[in-house]
């Protein structure tokens, strides 16, 4: 059977709403003051091949 | 939400990345879409029962299906036990405010940790499956054990 695989930015006390901040939330775009670097970006990579 | 988004973001881009997410089928539940909003190369969209639709799809032959955002499709799946692991990347950051991922009144559910590795900007990433059986002195009863 296919697996279904759930992935999620979320923060510390729990929210996973707007990371990229496209979504007119007041405090969006969290996700992208950090940087994840290329192991953080392998992963993202590695879920979709 | 999140489809309109990455809709709207990766169609125009390319790379190794885009080129794959651009590439691969997209199953959009939705239940204010319609197929012809779905401009998006490769996009199903699955209305109706999403737990009997999703649990269905499943079953059907095809390589794992990979749920992104979407929060409140996410928390319906949860509810179903439909979701076999869960991955975070946890941001070292408090909000303050926002959606959650589980919200008060979100079903009681043990999960085993598989992986936790810390990548650039303090940020973790933890996967986690379904617990094969619940932690010890868990219960859905209501009742919490003293510490």
């Amino acid at each position: 059977m296919r697996k279904l695989i759930v992935t999620e930015f979320i923060t510390l006390d729990g929210v996973v709403e707007d990371p990229g901040g496209a979504e007119g939330f007041e405090r969006g775009g969290w996700a992208f003051q950090f940087d994840r670097g290329p192991e953080g970006d392998k992963f993202k990579l590695d879920e979709i091949m | 939400m999140t489809y309109q988004g990455f809709a709207a973001a990766w169609p125009s881009r390319t790379g190794e990345y885009a080129d794959k997410l651009n590439g691969m089928p997209k199953y959009v539940v939705s239940t204010t879409l319609s197929q012809s909003d779905l401009t998006w190369d490769n996009s199903i969209l699955i209305q109706g029962d999403v737990a009997r639709e999703m649990s269905k799809l499943k079953q059907q032959p095809g390589g794992d299906i990979l749920l992104a955002g979407s929060i409140r499709l996410v928390q319906t799946l949860l509810e179903h036990d439909l979701v076999d692991e869960l991955r975070l990347m946890v941001y070292p950051i408090v909000l303050g405010c926002g959606r959650r991922l589980f919200e008060d009144g979100s079903k009681m559910t043990a999960m085993r940790l598989v992986e936790s590795k810390p990548v650039g900007g303090g940020i973790v990433i933890l996967r986690y499956v379904q617990a094969e059986e619940p932690i010890r002195g868990m219960s859905d009863s209501g009742g919490r054990k003293p510490v």
